[in-house]
């Protein structure tokens, strides 16, 4: 299959450890974990991973590519109610539940027929939602990650990428497919950073010192911690660094430069759907402006106009990318597929202006979701799981603007008459049926949803209209 | 400990954390807490900032892990 030889692994480790997993011990790995799925998994099926961060993930991922088997990575800290949610739809053959653990099969296992090995088959799937209804799995081929590992390692170069630093959890594109899967598979060393907490964080600049570390990539709410509560570090050993997957300002961008002592700082565009970065800038590149990501990686892209429904290559309106490592779909949802790919193009429901030159800048959004730290959060997915709730009568999700993570979740709530809830107390019920980051930090108990004429609910109008009274 | 800086460290903390004070106690660290993450400590030293007009430097920010740490550190200033 795609990653048989495995000949270009590089090397792993996890900060709270001492030990590193070379190429002849992940391949030997490989080889047993890749023998043990044989006698329950093959071509064409899939496989759920329910862990990350370790060079057990990595044996377990590529032993199920080894197979030719796709693998649906998911968040560890997934409630159980959303795995199963999960497991329901996409009926994977096995499950792995933490690294090195005994396979299990699940019913699932054998539905699907024997396949032919090809570039083709599905080999990943990352979910953006999963909580209540059908989970929105992105699918992408094993053709489409390697031409985006292809192009990442092309356009970045392995030179900078020798001694990667990786902050970022292993179940979605930007930590999975940039900053882990991108170097390793090029034969560079990669250091995952274990302690997130502040304690973690503060110690950033001693750790890219201590394993002279040359490129990581991590997103705005980490750096604004890091350049706040970590020492700089002194070595000089930083080549290149990125930040993706939210907005960065310019300030921002300009401080993380100042701390991390290179202009090789680059403020990178790439979503779940394109595999990851799809392009990006540094300050070395000229003009630091809000949103600016350069020019498109190894792909295209287009502008439509929001009124006249134009397409053209220059101008503003929403961003249209083609790549060569576009997702095959939404796994299992042909309408939902058809509404963001057209005739090759994705839609991106960002909006972005595009220069004579090709330069472009994202100035704004279309879509509904929240970005709280890099990740994307589902309001319409909040609103079901809390209109189950008996005491809620209705409920709008909505994002407000947040100093540190960029955008917090919150939630504006009429209860039903004579109750007396609290957003403790709905935090406290969400805990068991949602990943904790999804659950509202800010709670707004209003008489009524404000509405449109036609009497729809516009969440910006929402959001506007809570800033406007407070909490109650 | 001085029981009105007490106070004010549970109410800085309940604003930023959005839940009642009285479900924070005097006790209470950044292990006991739930919602008192990496976001959210960033968010309080902030916050401390804003209200008292001083900057907290790194050391200082990496010491503030208890109400009672917070709550002596404001009474500094």
């Amino acid at each position: 299959m795609l990653f048989n030889n495995f000949n270009q692994l590089g090397r792993l480790t996890t900060t709270n450890s001492d030990n590193w997993t070379n190429r002849a011990e992940f391949q030997s790995r490989i080889s047993e974990r890749t023998e043990e799925l044989s006698n329950m998994v093959s071509a064409g099926e899939k496989v759920l991973i329910c862990h990350g961060g370790s060079a057990g993930f990595i044996v377990d991922l590529f032993s199920c590519w080894n197979l030719g088997v796709a693998a649906a990575c998911i968040n560890p800290t997934t409630t159980e109610n959303e795995k199963q949610n999960i497991i329901e739809f996409i009926k994977p053959a096995a499950v792995l539940e933490a690294a090195d653990s005994e396979p299990k099969a699940t019913p699932h296992a054998g539905a699907t027929k024997p396949t032919n090995l090809s570039l083709d088959l599905p080999a990943l799937y990352l979910f953006t939602s999963g909580t209540t209804g059908t989970p929105k799995g992105v699918e992408h081929s094993f053709r489409s990650i390697l031409a985006r590992l292809t192009l990442n390692q092309t356009y970045i170069g392995l030179d900078s990428l020798k001694t990667t630093l990786c902050p970022l959890p292993t179940h979605f594109g930007h930590g999975l497919i940039g900053n882990l899967l991108t170097p390793l598979l090029g034969g560079c060393d990669v250091i995952l950073l274990d302690d997130k907490s502040p304690m973690g964080v503060a110690k950033l600049g001693e750790l890219i010192d201590q394993y002279e570390v040359t490129f990581l990539s991590s997103v705005p709410s980490f750096w604004k911690l890091a350049t706040r509560l970590s020492k700089k570090p002194q070595k000089n050993s930083l080549k290149r660094v990125h930040v993706g997957s939210a907005p960065l300002s310019t300030d921002l961008w300009k401080s993380i430069a100042n701390w991390c002592g290179t202009e090789d700082v680059f403020n990178m565009y790439g979503i779940t759907e394109t595999c990851n970065w799809i392009g990006g800038v540094s300050l070395k590149d000229g003009l630091a402006v809000d949103g600016r990501i350069g020019t498109v990686w190894g792909g295209s892209a287009l502008v439509k106009n929001a009124e006249t429904g134009h397409i053209t290559a220059v101008g503003e309106g929403e961003l249209l990318i083609q790549t060569p490592s576009l997702m095959n779909g939404y796994y299992n949802q042909p309408d939902l597929t058809s509404a963001v790919l057209k005739d090759g193009w994705f839609h991106t429901g960002d909006i972005g202006l595009i220069t004579e030159d090709g330069d472009i800048r994202i100035t704004g959004r279309q879509k509904s979701e929240i970005n709280r730290a890099g990740i994307k959060i589902l309001p319409e997915e909040i609103d079901l799981l809390l209109e189950r709730h008996e005491d809620v009568q209705e409920v709008c999700v909505f994002g407000i603007p947040d100093e540190i993570s960029g955008e917090k979740v919150a939630a504006a709530v009429v209860q039903k008459d004579g109750c007396d809830l609290s957003g403790d107390a709905l935090s406290k019920w969400m805990q068991n049926l949602i990943k904790r980051e999804a659950i509202p930090e800010t709670w707004f108990f209003v008489n009524e949803i404000p509405k449109t004429d036609r009497g729809k609910i516009n969440r910006d109008n929402v959001r506007e209209v809570c800033l406007k009274e407070g909490k109650s | 400990m001085d029981s009105p800086n007490i106070e004010k460290a549970i109410s800085l903390l309940s604003s930023i954390l959005d839940c009642p004070a009285d479900s924070i106690s005097e006790n209470d660290t950044i292990e006991t807490v739930e919602k008192w993450d990496s976001l959210n400590h960033m968010r309080l030293i902030l916050k401390i900032e804003e209200e008292y007009k001083a900057e907290v430097d790194p050391d200082t920010a990496l010491g503030l892990f208890t109400v009672k740490d917070i709550a002596a550190y404001i009474s500094t200033l």
